[in-house]
């Protein structure tokens, strides 16, 4: 397995990590179990977070961390799965190769609502302006 | 020969979906509408349990804690807020939530037994609060004449606990409309709380 830690925050406040259940990827031929690892493999076998997968992947589940003080959460780590692997998942026990899994980290904000004590993610804007995202590989 | 029949079955093959595209333009709604999950209703006008809604886009999830919340939230817990695919495609292209639109709240407890006081826990990843049995779920669909009273969407609860149930009735306005209508940030949606659809 290999991750990419998206070491900077992205436009929206958001740090993210990618997974790759991969054996084989790097080659050019697609696995028919995983053809989503191709999007995120470059020949050099470097990681890149996938487009678009706020809106093509499936969420997969969410936790908060609790804040280190008063009631609530201070993040929310939703995780993403390619599409295809939860159904892959769930029929054979094991994730395909060529899965991807995206792990992406929101900021959260903790306060009374008409539903009582909400934690839900802040708004892009919240943070101010980002640094650039780069990336980092590990072998 | 092979370049050919490459070239026959192109041909072929594009020409079909020329006249699919044309076919699709000639319909009466439009191809983008035509590939949208809509409200489903029973005879007496129940609203059916959406299908295939883990399919759909995912925008947040707001999280009330039992503990936090006197040992019952009114919502209890995640709220996994899911819309659906067709009308995000419209509502990113014109920042409008087309008629049609249903956004899907699937409620998640969280993973017991709680450790805190505050209903969190401790797992290898740090301590806060992880995703349980899943806990019913609550549906709201655009439709500005059906629910014309309501601000134009409606609201349907089916159940708090699992399993969800296969159909619901639209609740009154004090139930649901009410707080959306006076404080969700665009069109009775709380955008606010969901990054991808604040714009």
């Amino acid at each position: 397995m290999r991750i990419i830690n998206v070491a900077a925050i992205g436009a929206a406040g958001i740090s993210t990590m990618v997974a790759v259940a991969a054996r084989g990827q790097m080659e050019t031929t697609v696995s028919p179990n995983g053809p989503q690892a191709e999007t995120v493999v470059d020949p050099s076998g470097n990681l890149r977070v996938p487009e678009a997968y706020r809106t093509t992947y499936q969420s997969l589940g969410s936790w908060a961390v609790a804040a280190d003080q008063g009631p609530g959460s201070k993040e929310l780590h939703v995780v993403y799965a390619s599409p295809g692997t939860i159904a892959a998942y769930r029929r054979d026990g094991r994730f395909p190769n060529g899965a991807v899994l995206v792990k992406e980290v929101f900021q959260a904000a903790t306060g009374q609502m008409t539903t009582g004590t909400v934690s839900h993610s802040e708004a892009p804007d919240a943070r101010g302006p980002r640094p650039p995202a780069t990336e980092r590989s590990r072998p | 020969m092979c370049v050919r029949v490459f070239a026959v079955t192109a041909f072929i093959a594009s020409s079909m979906i020329a006249a699919t595209v044309i076919a699709e333009s000639l319909s009466s709604s439009s191809a983008q509408t035509s590939a949208r999950y809509l409200a489903e209703y029973t005879s007496s006008g129940d609203l059916i349990l959406p299908k295939n809604f883990h399919e759909w886009v995912y925008v947040g999830s707001p999280l009330t804690p039992n503990a936090l919340n006197g040992g019952m939230a009114g919502f209890p817990e995640f709220h996994n807020v899911y819309i659906e695919p067709g009308s995000y495609e419209i509502y990113k292209n014109t920042n409008v939530f087309p008629e049609g639109t249903i956004f899907f709240k699937e409620l998640q407890l969280t993973l017991p037994p709680a450790e805190n006081a505050d209903g969190s826990r401790t797992e290898p990843s740090g301590r806060g609060y992880f995703p349980g049995p899943w806990n019913g779920a609550d549906v709201t669909v655009k439709d500005s004449k059906r629910y014309a009273d309501t601000g134009g969407w409606g609201y349907y609860n089916f159940n708090h606990h699992e399993p969800k149930a296969p159909t619901a009735k639209v609740k009154a306005k004090e139930e649901c409309a009410f707080c959306h209508i006076g404080s969700a940030k665009k069109d009775e949606v709380w955008t606010q709380f969901y990054p991808l659809l604040d714009k």
